[in-house]
């Protein structure tokens, strides 16, 4: 997943941030019509059953093979599946619960067996309980690690889909700091370590890395971040092409003190004196 | 015992290829190439491209020569083969898993950060020398402590010489890096204390590698919520 937007919108909707993600995602899918991930995420953070099939048959002429959304399309468009005609029985009560009971108090049922089939269908948390089980009533010691090494890596997983928020505001500033902070370091070296010998154009050329610095971040790495909407208005930094020109700017702004420190450096060259000879000292 | 690092084990593949680690190495070889051309026409010519290329801490504190160029510079020249293959073999190993977690540009920046620290650190307690200072080891040294920071649990194909009998374990980076970090202090030591010469800027190597920990302004989001969360970069 080498797209940042792509990455910045899932980690949105995973911090529960459904309307900015949904903004991201429909952004990604206006910048790239054949973004699958992007139409998948969509189906979940629109509300309008009609925008869900749109998003779903979208997702599907680009890749036909998904059996999940054609299930989950199908039954989108079926609305029998969804509304029972009066007066039919009430449909039977969910039994996702009773089948973990079930295998959880059925004497000699295989529990290992029970967990995998969780896991392939995707219910990581019953396969934890079901682990659980494992662990305290297994009595050979090679099953209890086995069972405690697969509910270690499923609830790593688990975590990784519960949302652990990093604002953006905290990445803008992170991303930022090091090419400064580098500039300032070759500064100083550059003034023989007397900052206060450093002249004026440096400093400001100091701001204009980090300036640069925000600048490129902001509009690349973290385009959805309140301070676009404060600044841009409603709409934000949505535009592509609003987007490169901004990123465009904040690299030369980032680039140009560098440049002028290396004409600088390499017009104070010629100062070098020769080397000295050998035993000469 | 001779302990060389030769390729990073993890079982979880690159997520892109390591461009920067390659054409950092890349540009440290052609580099060596022309040292050679050079050494080889007028070893005079040689001499002052390291005098004014190098790292010489007492031009740069009487803010002669280039000045903050040579931090840079100076770690794209090497006093030899085997000088060159040490370090480059070392950011062959630990590198491109770094470059993975920054990205290629960013990982360009914090391989140079850590070879100004190195440098400065260096410049810092030799600041009467005229001697000049090559070499990168002190970013390589940097990129290690970043490898180790971000990749606790890493396995690294190393070639072991003991007594001459050659062995090729995967070690754990830990072991690995702790023996160089640890042979660095020993060597500084013996400096201190006894006025031993190795030739060697052990300092620039410590320097470097404390500037691992600023890997963290560099990793791009995705790499430091994994890291956060515990799981692998």
């Amino acid at each position: 997943m080498n797209n940042p937007l792509l990455r910045e919108a899932i980690q949105l909707a995973r911090a529960g941030r459904r309307q900015e993600a949904r903004d991201l995602f429909i952004e990604l899918v206006t910048l790239d019509e054949e973004n699958e991930v992007a139409w998948l995420w969509l189906v979940d953070l629109v509300d309008d059953p009609e925008d869900q099939i749109i998003a779903l048959e979208n997702a599907l002429t680009i890749n036909p093979d998904n059996e999940g959304a054609r299930a989950r399309l199908q039954a989108l468009q079926d609305p029998q599946a969804e509304t029972p005609s009066p007066g039919a029985p009430a449909p039977p009560p969910a039994k996702a619960s009773n089948d973990l009971d079930e295998a959880l108090m059925t004497p000699g049922r295989d529990l290992a067996a029970v967990a995998r089939r969780y896991e392939a269908a995707g219910e990581l948390e019953k396969a934890v309980i079901v682990y659980e089980q494992m662990i305290a009533m297994a009595e050979k010691r090679t099953t209890k690690s086995q069972a405690r090494q697969r509910k270690a890596a499923l609830e790593r997983q688990l975590e990784l889909t519960q949302p652990v928020p990093m604002h953006t505001t905290f990445t803008l500033l992170r991303l930022s700091l090091g090419p400064f902070f580098l500039y300032l370091l070759l500064l100083v070296i550059q003034a023989a370590y007397r900052p206060w010998r450093i002249p004026l154009p440096f400093y400001v050329g100091s701001i204009a890395v980090l300036a640069g610095s925000l600048l490129l971040v902001g509009s690349y790495i973290t385009p959805h971040h309140p301070a676009w909407q404060r600044l841009l208005g409603k709409e934000g930094l949505r535009s592509g092409g609003m987007r490169l020109l901004l990123s465009s700017l904040g690299l030369v702004l980032l680039a140009l003190p560098y440049l002028s420190f290396l004409a600088s450096a390499l017009q104070r060259l010629s100062t070098t004196p020769g080397a000295p000879l050998p035993g000469g000292g | 015992m001779l302990l060389i690092p030769i390729n990073d084990t993890e079982p979880n593949r690159y997520t892109s290829f390591p461009v920067m680690t390659f054409a950092l190495i890349t540009a440290n070889v052609l580099m060596l190439g022309l040292e050679d051309i050079l050494s080889e026409t007028d070893i005079r010519v040689l001499v002052d491209l390291f005098y004014t290329y190098g790292s010489v801490p007492g031009l740069i504190l009487q803010g002669r020569g280039g000045g903050a160029l040579t931090s840079i510079t100076s770690t794209f020249l090497h006093a030899g083969l085997f000088h060159l293959a040490g370090n480059m073999l070392m950011l062959w190993a630990f590198g491109r898993r770094v470059e993975d977690a920054c990205g290629p540009w960013r990982f360009l920046l914090f391989y140079l950060l850590c070879g100004v620290l190195a440098d400065m650190t260096s410049t810092l307690i030799h600041a009467s020398s005229f001697g000049p200072s090559v070499g990168a080891s002190g970013a390589v040294f940097g990129v290690m402590g970043a490898y180790l920071l971000l990749f606790p649990g890493g396995r690294i194909r190393t070639l072991l010489l003991l007594f001459l009998f050659p062995f090729v374990p995967r070690l754990r980076a830990f072991w690995i890096i702790l023996y160089f970090f640890l042979s660095q202090i020993l060597s500084v030591y013996q400096v201190l204390a006894f006025d031993v010469d190795y030739n060697v800027n052990y300092w620039a190597h410590l320097g470097g590698f404390f500037g691992s920990l600023f890997v963290f302004f560099f990793l791009h989001p995705e790499a430091l919520h994994r890291y956060r969360l515990n799981l692998p970069v």
